[in-house]
């Protein structure tokens, strides 16, 4: 998929970990580790503001574009 | 999972509907009819075995249901004054004795049917898929019922089987009328000049086309219902 997600370099920044983040953000660490191996085909808007709001950053801080190669 | 009850509770009752009937058309339909044609069989098989043995082989062949376009009426008796009942054939099974010189013993029996090895095998192989659909009938309400039990997500493989079963009920039909049609051609040739005009033509049971086609389409609804229940399940 050419969206990618650079949430474990802003959780490296903000010194927070994995479980911590789910816990603040109110969704499981299993769908947090999804959202970080890069598995997830959608993320919801609700989820997004959480994980901004707790890692004091933008979308666009973890949210990348990289386009396919066959692109 | 909410509803779990009520939807084990339905495929209790759809699968023990689905054993009644089986039951039901094992006792009254093809324990009978399996009957009749063993009877039959073997009396034709000693037949045929008693003239091989003196050496005057005849082939013995069946015909079954043969639709019957067009044959002379005739006055079926009855007692009650005034009253006349004309009866006309529509259909009509016989069975065909002639002399068979150069053919062997196995080939006469595999043209028992309709006396040709081609129907015996299309008749056959249609009879053989009915218990195929019924056997992977089983597997899929097995396999939902766990997945309920267990609350696991409904196996990939259904859908297959679905579509298995889809294609194995257009060909039953399918085998079957090609067999019938060839009987059909046969038994033209046989009755030419007897009065009595049999139909030829192709015949297709259409409402069984429909449910394999219906069938083939619910596969595809559950496999797209599983696909967006797992883009679904991995929406964070």
């Amino acid at each position: 998929m050419a969206i990618i997600i650079n949430i474990d370099v802003m959780m490296a920044k903000r010194k927070i970990s994995l479980g911590a983040l789910a816990e603040r953000v109110q969704i499981t660490p299993a769908n947090l580790s999804i959202l970080k191996n890069g598995k997830a085909k959608a993320i919801r808007f609700s989820t997004l503001e959480a994980i901004c709001r707790e890692l004091d950053c933008q979308p666009g801080d973890i949210i990348e574009y990289r386009p396919d190669t066959e692109e | 999972m909410q509803n779990k009850k009520i939807y084990l509770q339905r495929l209790l009752v759809i699968y023990i509907t689905f054993f009644v009937i089986l039951v039901g058309g094992f006792v009254w339909d093809i324990i009978p009819n399996l009957t009749q044609g063993i009877e039959e069989g073997t009396r034709v098989g000693n037949e045929m075995a008693s003239d091989y043995e003196q050496v005057s082989p005849k082939a013995h062949y069946l015909f079954w249901n043969i639709p019957i376009e067009q044959s002379d009426s005739f006055t079926i008796p009855t007692q009650v004054e005034n009253r006349e009942i004309v009866g006309q054939i529509s259909t009509l099974s016989f069975s065909v004795k002639e002399p068979a010189e150069e053919r062997s013993i196995l080939h006469m029996a595999f043209a028992a049917i309709g006396n040709s090895p081609l129907i015996y095998a299309l008749m056959i192989g249609s009879a053989l898929c009915f218990p195929v659909i019924v056997v992977l009938l089983f597997f899929i309400i097995r396999s939902v019922r766990r997945s309920l039990r267990e609350e696991l997500p409904v196996g990939k493989n259904n859908a297959w089987l679905l579509r298995a079963i889809a294609a194995l009920t257009i060909l039953t039909e399918l085998l079957g009328q090609l067999g019938m049609w060839l009987m059909n051609s046969k038994a033209a040739e046989i009755l030419a000049g007897s009065g009595y005009v049999v139909k030829t033509g192709f015949q297709f049971n259409i409402s069984t086309l429909v449910m394999g086609i219906l069938l083939l389409f619910a596969a595809e609804m559950f496999e797209i219902g599983r696909e967006l229940g797992e883009e679904q399940k991995l929406t964070i």
